[in-house]
């Protein structure tokens, strides 16, 4: 098991190195000099020289990434083209801002969506199956923005139940954005963990069970529902990354400090450090999620590692 | 339509029996169709003219008569923008899904027919895009490219491409060890040709399901994207600028928030509909 952990961990090296070569590639083609669009069209030509020499611009792409890899690794992000602040300072704020709102998200999917998936796949066909389907078909169907939105409208401004902008981290005003970050992947979890139970259900362990008397609901959760999580925790990992994906909307609709809206500020004045930083840390987040991800698998299948480690 | 006995049926026509039965994917049909409908006819009977047509004297108009949707902050008819950016959501959408099925399909097949080390480069740059989050990415794409119609294209199709080139590579290591593709190797068929005429046509029926069923995902992406201010550039209508635009506005004037996010909604539900009922016909299995 532990070869297994150790095999997986890195091999996340190489991708995530490969991740921050082609993220870099890609901002690196931008046409133009930043320098001019940093001191604007009254520049002169010494000052645009001196700030491309200063940003490091005119060595060649390999020696820039290389030095970008080597600052990084000493917690230097470098500075922001438009504001000048250092990149690291504001990603170490909002980062852990972004993270908060995402577990909470992805940990309401779990509370919420498996056991609602379970029971649905219990009573199938029933009322509280058919409710469940037409709440998760909703819920997944529908831009999750507009939903924020409409949330913020109903909650907020029609009712007054709940605030409008996400104000103090710990503190009612995160229910909303909690709540609309979480829908689709409470939808989507619903529809997985109903799947799998209803085929793990259709087994004949599942029958014999029942046959030599045990309780339905001990036959549910001790027999069916393990068997079943396989699939549904493939669902959760990948609602990780859209879960990220979704908390940068989410973030701009409730004005929330955290790295989505820094993200969107840095693209919308073409701010390439900034850009390039924030990508870097959200591919480095998700490298390590799918990586626990990847271990949990070997936690509930043991043929998992035991596979492995026969090979 | 009476069937002979001892007909054969062919597949496509079990197929379509299977699906016709599944009620949602029906409704799904039905209404896709209307929306099809009512946007395609559009340029029929409203100009285009109507769409960009600013009366700022007449902003804000709730929903009436002469302004089926109402009117917003420059007084443009909602009813035509929406038809109209109807058509350019759902017609990017179906752009994208081609071109990603396309390059899917390319990829995939070279990834898995030559196996080896071609086949790890092509895997762990897609694992790249796989890696990092869509919309993260999305905005890398557009930062690098500038924005435009066609780079919010090329960004949409980059980011979730490689998801079809591991389908598609799935599909042709199935296939590629069977006895046929040896012996269309014997006698000399060319790889092109082996690949198009023997291997693809074997595996490609998930691969076209997968693409069919992402068209929903992806009119969500391309609203998404209109929504942050990143997509396709007003005055275009799309209904996630519209979106977009109105949502300073939606807390006097909700109709302009309403509206727009009701349709891309609805569209996705029909799609989703369609597209698990084709799934559930092309592979029925039977449940408790």
């Amino acid at each position: 098991m532990g070869k297994y952990i150790l095999k997986r961990f890195l091999m996340i090296i190489p991708t995530f190195f490969l991740t921050t070569f082609v993220v870099y590639g890609m901002l690196s083609i931008i046409p133009g000099n930043p320098a001019e669009s940093i001191l604007g069209i009254y520049a002169t030509q010494e000052q645009v020289d001196a700030l491309t020499e200063e940003l490091g611009l005119n060595q060649p792409f390999l020696i820039r990434y290389v030095d970008y890899i080597a600052d990084l690794f000493r917690g230097d992000l470098g500075v922001s083209w438009l504001q000048g602040y250092r990149i690291s300072d504001q990603v170490m704020v909002r980062l852990p801002n972004s993270l908060l709102l995402a577990f909470c998200a992805v940990f309401l999917t779990v509370l919420v969506g498996i056991p609602v998936g379970v029971y649905a796949a219990a009573k199938q066909y029933k009322l509280p199956d058919k409710i469940s389907l037409i709440m998760s078909l909703i819920f997944a169907c529908v831009p999750a923005f507009w939903l924020a939105l409409m949330a913020q409208l109903l909650f907020s401004v029609k009712l007054g139940w709940l605030p409008a902008l996400a104000e103090a981290k710990y503190s009612k005003s995160m229910i909303l954005p909690v709540l609309t970050l979480s829908a689709s992947a409470i939808a989507n979890t619903v529809r997985t963990t109903r799947a799998s139970m209803l085929d793990v259900l259709g087994q004949d362990y599942i029958r014999t069970a029942r046959a030599k008397g045990s309780n339905r609901v001990y036959v549910v959760l001790r027999h069916a529902l393990p068997n079943a999580l396989l699939p549904v925790v493939t669902g959760i990992g990948s609602s990780f990354s859209s879960v990220f994906s979704g908390a940068v909307i989410i973030e701009i609709v409730f004005s929330y400090q955290g790295i989505g809206s820094l993200l969107i500020t840095a693209v919308r004045g073409r701010d390439v450090p900034v850009v390039m930083g924030t990508v870097i840390f959200v591919a480095l987040v998700i490298c390590l999620l799918n990586l626990l991800v990847d271990l949990s698998y070997a936690c509930i299948d043991p043929r998992v590692w035991q596979r492995f480690s026969k090979s | 339509m009476a069937k002979k006995m001892n007909q054969i049926e062919s597949k496509k026509n079990l197929v379509w029996r299977r699906f016709r039965k599944n009620k949602l994917a029906i409704v799904g049909i039905v209404i896709l169709g209307l929306v099809f409908l009512l946007c395609g006819t559009a340029p029929l009977y409203i100009d285009y003219s109507q769409v960009i047509y600013q009366d700022v004297t007449r902003a804000f108009v709730a929903p009436c008569l002469e302004h089926p949707f109402g009117t917003d902050q420059f007084g443009r008819n909602l009813y035509a923008r929406m038809l109209y950016g109807g058509l350019v959501s759902i017609g990017s959408g179906f752009a994208i899904v081609t071109m990603r099925f396309v390059l899917g399909l390319f990829f995939g097949a070279i990834a898995g027919y030559f196996g080896g080390r071609i086949d790890t480069i092509i895997m762990r740059i897609m694992d790249v895009f796989m890696s990092v989050p869509a919309i993260i990415m999305e905005m890398v794409v557009i930062v690098s490219l500038g924005q435009s119609i066609l780079t919010l294209y090329i960004a949409l199709t980059v980011v979730f491409f490689p998801a079809a080139a591991r389908l598609v590579r799935a599909t042709i290591l199935t296939v590629r060890d069977q006895e046929f593709v040896a012996a269309a190797n014997c006698y000399g068929s060319s790889t092109f040709r082996i690949i198009c005429k023997h291997i693809l046509p074997n595996g490609i029926g998930p691969v076209v399901v997968d693409a069919a069923l992402s068209l929903g995902a992806t009119i969500l992406a391309i609203s998404g994207m209109g929504f942050i201010g990143l997509g396709i550039p007003s005055p275009t209508p799309e209904w996630g600028t519209i979106l977009a635009e109105g949502r300073e506005f939606i807390r006097y004037y909700p109709h302009l928030g309403i509206i727009p996010g009701l349709a891309i909604g609805i569209c996705v539900m029909a799609l989703n509909f369609i597209g698990d009922g084709v799934r559930d016909a092309l592979d029925p299995r039977t449940r408790k």
